[in-house]
């Protein structure tokens, strides 16, 4: 092994395998702009009076790193309203991953936005995902066990993306293919429907199985992971399980090999044809999937206690970290914004040993009484700016 | 700094410049300058050229790619091999296989993919003449549609489309980029990889 090519200054270099931001600027984002941060590869506490752009921190960090906002799905309404017509946000961060120096950053801007890792260009923000690996705890989180299916597939999905990179060609080409069928479904050309439908089956049908496939595999690997960490946390004797309800009536068992399982969605959306051009909406395939939550066999979503809801949101977030740890080798950036407060002192103390030593992380709250630990940099943001005394150390080093 | 003063004339001319695809306002100022200070005759002889390539160039009534005449230069040309028929997206496509100096056979041009949602269906593609063509004659249509959604829903439909009416359909192989180590391969781009492999002996 060689050294790394920009061993962090001061700190002593890593015996184990990292991933953590080194530098982030920002400009036009939210009420943030000309911002230029170093952080500490440790735990970073973001204070600052509230509504001076703590949780916009860590949403640009989040976008940064998974090309989406965990609280907003508009990502116009990101860019700074005072920002000249046209102009967007960018974000850009340097990073070592591993023992490599690695740099991404994107331009958002409403007529096309452009994406560059590691100096490679593009335009589609999906490319930013899977090299700063990182789990977001956010309020949002309990939108998982309340919200639609859809939060939960897209939280599966993100998961996918960074566990496995090939992952997020599967699922655009899915999207794109099933956009496509529904577009056919509603169309006027008679004789030419059947062969439309057919020529986007194909490809819904071996992109959709891929997805099946995936989805599937990284359930049945989180599904302990998150029981052990919900019994860490939550307090509670019951049993945290895990499913994949799957887009397909009759949830038959799958095929297990992708080729098999292709040939079956291929079936099935053939003989849904009729129904799905009445409704103008394709019934068949992994866009109705859900990952479902249950606490000794009960419905998380229907049954649960507001607490039990917040111990489960943490215990997903929490196993999807660890598998991303153990999959890739590498522990994923950490994002906590304003979780301490909701949980009671037990919980908070427990959470906090789960999260504390084990990596970068970025942390928001409005009372730095509630933080379980110590944190080794401080980052103080007011109106949008980032204070001088941006690294002051907790220890009294400085 | 001041923003230099621009006339109406000069402010068209940018429009019209950054209205060309990859050309931002940046380089569509640059450009307009150079116009200004460029000689009357050089401006007039770039005009001219934009005109009657607009004019003059057409489809060919065979394949759809860019003729002057009735028929493109690779149609007309004697030593091509009408047997075979490659099928691509737009003309430039044409262009990058000939430039490999390798294909000998003819070309058949598309004018895009399939499209549903933006209202493209086989009635808006160069596809019947191509249907109507691989009844005579035509020994083996290489479907070289590219490898999204749209172009890999193009290419099931002419499959569908020209089943036993053609010798053969083959497809572009796809697969391990030049260069590569097998281990950091995916494992979609494996399997068509699989799929696709070429025999050897």
């Amino acid at each position: 092994m060689g050294t790394p090519p920009h061993p962090v200054p001061g700190a002593p270099e890593p015996t184990f395998p990292v991933v953590h931001l080194d530098r982030l600027t920002l400009h036009h984002f939210r009420n943030l702009h000309g911002l230029d941060v170093h952080p500490s590869p440790g735990l970073n506490l973001v204070v600052g009076p509230n509504g001076h752009g703590k949780s916009n921190f860590l949403e640009a960090v989040h976008f940064l790193a998974l090309a989406h906002s965990a609280r907003t799905r508009k990502d116009k309404d990101l860019i700074a309203w005072e920002s000249p017509a046209d102009s967007g946000f960018v974000i850009r961060g340097e990073a070592t991953i591993g023992t490599r120096a690695h740099i991404q950053s994107l331009e958002y801007r409403e007529s096309g936005s452009r994406v560059r890792v590691e100096g490679l260009e593009s335009r589609r923000l999906g490319d930013l995902l899977g090299h700063l690996l990182l789990v977001a705890f956010t309020p949002e989180d309990l939108d998982l066990l309340r919200g639609g299916p859809q939060e939960r597939r897209r939280f599966l999905d993100v998961l996918l993306c960074q566990l496995d990179p090939s992952a997020l060609d599967v699922l655009r080409r899915y999207r794109m293919a099933l956009r496509q069928r529904n577009a056919a479904l509603r169309w006027s050309g008679g004789a030419e429907t059947e062969g439309l439908l057919e020529a986007y089956e194909a490809t819904l049908a071996e992109a959709g199985a891929g997805i099946l496939l995936r989805r599937r595999e990284w359930v049945k690997k989180m599904t302990p992971l998150a029981a052990a960490f919900y019994a860490e946390i939550g307090g509670g004797a019951e049993a945290l399980t895990l499913g994949l309800s799957i887009g397909i009536s009759g949830k038959p068992e799958l095929p297990e090999t992708p080729i098999l399982l292709a040939e079956m969605l291929s079936g099935r959306l053939r003989e849904s044809r009729v129904r799905d051009r009445e409704n103008g909406l394709t019934s068949v395939g992994p866009h109705r999937d859900d990952l479902l939550t249950f606490l000794d066999e009960k419905s998380v979503r229907e049954f649960a206690s507001q607490g039990q809801k917040r111990s489960v949101a943490l215990a997903l977030k929490l196993a999807a970290a660890r598998l991303l740890e153990e999959t890739t080798g590498l522990p994923p950036i950490l994002l906590l914004d304003d979780v301490f407060a909701e949980l009671d002192p037990g919980r908070r103390e427990r959470f906090g040993a789960l999260i504390a030593g084990r990596g970068q992380a970025f942390i928001a709250t409005p009372r730095r009484e509630d933080l379980p630990f110590a944190v080794e940099a401080v980052v103080r943001m007011e109106k949008g700016k980032v204070q001088p005394a941006q690294a002051e150390r907790e220890d009294g080093a400085a | 700094m001041l923003s230099p003063v621009r006339t109406s004339l000069l402010e068209n001319l940018v429009d019209r410049l950054a209205g060309l695809p990859s050309i931002g306002r940046k380089s569509a100022q640059r450009l307009a300058y150079h116009v200004l200070a460029a000689p009357v005759e050089e401006v007039e002889s770039l005009s001219r050229a934009l005109i009657e390539a607009r004019r003059g160039v057409r489809p060919c009534t065979v394949c759809g790619n860019h003729a002057e005449g009735d028929r493109c230069a690779v149609c007309l040309n004697p030593r091509r091999d009408p047997a075979q028929v490659c099928v691509v997206e737009r003309p430039s496509d044409v262009s990058a296989f000939e430039k490999l100096g390798v294909y000998r056979g003819l070309y058949h041009v598309l004018g895009g993919t399939l499209s549903p949602l933006d209202g493209i269906g086989p009635a808006d593609l160069n596809l019947a003449s191509l249907f109507v063509r691989c009844e005579n004659g035509v020994d083996e249509v290489i479907l070289a549609l590219g490898t999204h959604a749209d172009g890999e829903a193009t290419s099931t439909y002419i499959v569908q489309r020209l089943r036993d009416k053609t010798a053969r359909i083959t497809r572009l192989a796809r697969g391990l980029p030049a260069g590569s180590d097998l281990e950091f391969i995916d494992d979609l781009t494996m399997k068509r990889a699989l799929d696709g492999r070429i025999n050897l002996g």
